[in-house]
C-alpha cells in the first residue's frame, strides 16, 4: 500500500516532467518521419522503417530511464521532500523500490504509447507488421529494467548530471561486456583474464537484449535464450536495487 | 500622454525588439549558411560522401553504435544508394563503394537486400568484380540458405567473369534453396554444358528430370540430354 502511493506520486510526478513529454513527442517525430525515407530505400522501406521504429524506441526510452531515473532520488533529498515521506511510518528500502516501480510505470507507458504508434505508422505505410517484432520492445523493456536500476543506484548518492553520466556510461560498457569474455580468452596473461572475466560477469550485460535485427530480418528466435534473459534482468535489477538501498539506508536524513 | 500609455500596454517593444533579434539571428545563420555552401569549392552532397570516407572501417565502428547497429547500417545504406546515384550520373566512378559494403557487413550482416545491390553495382557498374564476388562470399557466409545472394554469385560468374564451370556450382546451390526460382537448376546444367563439364551438365538435366512432374520440363531434359550425348534408351 504503501509502496503503491510512491509508485503513483512518481508516475505522476514524471508525467508532469517536460522531458517525459518531450522525448515521447520527439520519439513519435522521428518514427514518422521514417515515411519520408521510403522512396530512397531501393525496395527495403519494410526493413528500414522497422529498424528505425524499434532503435527510436529503444533510445528514447533509454533517455527517459537515464534523464529522469538520474535525478528520482537525489530530487527528494535536495528539495528535502524525503524527510517528509521518511517521516511517515515508511522504510527507506519501501521508498526505493516505489520511486522504481514508479519510473517502471512511466517506461511502460510510453514504451506502450511508441510502440503503438510503431504499429500504425507500418500499418498505414501497408508494411507487414507481424507481432514478432514485439519480442525486440520486450526485451528493450527487461533492459530499462536493469537500466533504471542502475539510474537509481547512482542517484542515491550522487547528483542528477553526474548519475546520468555513470548510468550513460555503463549503459555503453554494458554493450561491450562481450568483448571482455573475447579478451579474456585471447589473453595470455593470468591477471588480465581473471580481470577480464569478472568484469564481464558483474556488468551488466546488455548485449543480452539486443534482438532488433533478428526480429527485423525475422530470424528464429530461441525462446529459451529470451526467457533466460528475462530472468537475467529480474535478478540483476533485484541485485542493483538491494545494494542501492543499502546505501540509502546508511545515508544521514 | 494616456494614448502613448495605452499604445505601450498592447504594444511592447521590448518583446518586439526580442522577436526582431530572433528573426535577425535567424536569418543571419540561414544567410552565413547559404554563403558558406556557395563558397565551397564541393556541394554538400558530395560532402556528404567524403565523410565516409572518413568512416572507420566496420570493425571499429560496430562497439561504437552499441545496440543501434541496424538503424547505423540503414543509415549507411542509404548513404550508398546517394553515392551510386551521384556517380552514375556524374564520373562512374566508385571508389568507396566496397569500403561502404565492408562496413555495413559489420553492422548488420543479414541485410541480404544491400548485398544484393551492392554486388550489381560493384560487379556492373564499378566493374569490381573481385569485390563484389567477395562481398557475396562474405554476404553468403552469413546468410546460407538465401538463395539470391548465391544467384548473384553464379550470374557473376556466368556473365563478367566466364568462368561456367563456377557458374554451375552456384546455379545448382542456388536451385536447391528454400524459395528459389525453377529455372535456376536449369541454367545450372546450360552453365556446366557451356564450361565444358558435360558429365556435370547431364547429372543435372537427369535429376531435372527425374525429380520432375512437369511434363515440358521432362522434354527439355530429354532434349538437352541429347544434344549432350546422353544415350536417352537408358532413361526408360
Amino acid at each position: 500500500m504503501k509502496i503503491s502511493a510512491i509508485i503513483l506520486n512518481t508516475f505522476r510526478e514524471a508525467i508532469r516532467d517536460k522531458i517525459f513529454i518531450a522525448i515521447i513527442i520527439f520519439s513519435i517525430i522521428v518514427m514518422g518521419g521514417a515515411r519520408l525515407i521510403k522512396p530512397l530505400t531501393l525496395g527495403e522501406e519494410a526493413k528500414v522503417i522497422k529498424d528505425i521504429g524499434l532503435n527510436s524506441i529503444t533510445l528514447f526510452a533509454v533517455l527517459i530511464a537515464i534523464l529522469i531515473g538520474g535525478r528520482l532520488v537525489y530530487k527528494e533529498i535536495e528539495k528535502r521532500t524525503v524527510y517528509l515521506i521518511l517521516s511517515r511510518p515508511i522504510y527507506r528500502w519501501q521508498f526505493i523500490i516505489g520511486k522504481y516501480f514508479g519510473l517502471m510505470l512511466v517506461l511502460f507507458e510510453s514504451i506502450l504509447i511508441m510502440t503503438g504508434v510503431f504499429y500504425l505508422i507500418l500499418l498505414l505505410l501497408q508494411i507487414q507488421a507481424n507481432f514478432y517484432l514485439l519480442w525486440a520492445v520486450i526485451l528493450t523493456f527487461f533492459e530499462l529494467a536493469v537500466v533504471t536500476a542502475i539510474a537509481i543506484f547512482f542517484s542515491t548518492f550522487s547528483t542528477p548530471i553526474t548519475s546520468s553520466v555513470f548510468t550513460f556510461a555503463l549503459y555503453f560498457i554494458g554493450h561491450l561486456t562481450r568483448d571482455l569474455k573475447t579478451l579474456a580468452a585471447i589473453s595470455k596473461s593470468a591477471p588480465t583474464m581473471i580481470i577480464s572475466d569478472v568484469l564481464y560477469y558483474i556488468l551488466p550485460n546488455l548485449s543480452n537484449f539486443n534482438i532488433k535485427a533478428h526480429v527485423v530480418h525475422n530470424a528464429l528466435l530461441d525462446y529459451k535464450v529470451i526467457f533466460m534473459t528475462i530472468i537475467y534482468a529480474v535478478v540483476y535489477s533485484a541485485f542493483v536495487l538491494f545494494v542501492s538501498c543499502l546505501i540509502f539506508n546508511k545515508k544521514d536524513f | 500622454m494616456s494614448n502613448l500609455l495605452l499604445f505601450q500596454k498592447y504594444i511592447n517593444f521590448r518583446r518586439i525588439i526580442k522577436l526582431l533579434i530572433l528573426i535577425i539571428g535567424l536569418i543571419a545563420i540561414w544567410n552565413i549558411q547559404f554563403q558558406l555552401d556557395i563558397n565551397r569549392k564541393t556541394a554538400l552532397r558530395e560532402r556528404l560522401m567524403e565523410e565516409l570516407s572518413y568512416f572507420p572501417s566496420g570493425k571499429f565502428l560496430k562497439p561504437i553504435v552499441i545496440e543501434y547497429q541496424s538503424a547505423v547500417a540503414d543509415i549507411i545504406y542509404l548513404r550508398a544508394i546517394q553515392y551510386y546515384a551521384q556517380h552514375l550520373m556524374t564520373d562512374r566512378k566508385y571508389i568507396w563503394l566496397d569500403h561502404i559494403f565492408d562496413i555495413l557487413m559489420s553492422l548488420d550482416p543479414h541485410f541480404v537486400g544491400a548485398y544484393d545491390f551492392g554486388s550489381v553495382i560493384l560487379a556492373w557498374d564499378a566493374r569490381q568484380i573481385d569485390e563484389a564476388l567477395k562481398l557475396l562470399y562474405l554476404a553468403i557466409a552469413h546468410n546460407p540458405t538465401n538463395w539470391k545472394l548465391v544467384f548473384d554469385a553464379a550470374f557473376i560468374e556466368y556473365m563478367l567473369t566466364r568462368n561456367y564451370v563456377s557458374a554451375g556450382y552456384y546455379f545448382e546451390i542456388a536451385s536447391k534453396l528454400p524459395e528459389t526460382w525453377t529455372i535456376t537448376g536449369r541454367w545450372a546444367a546450360f552453365a556446366f554444358a557451356r564450361g565444358g563439364a558435360t558429365e556435370l551438365a547431364v547429372e543435372v538435366w537427369l535429376s531435372i528430370y527425374q525429380l520432375t512432374e512437369n511434363r515440358k520440363l521432362k522434354e527439355i531434359a530429354i532434349r538437352e540430354l541429347k544434344r549432350l550425348g546422353f544415350p536417352i534408351q537408358k532413361l526408360e
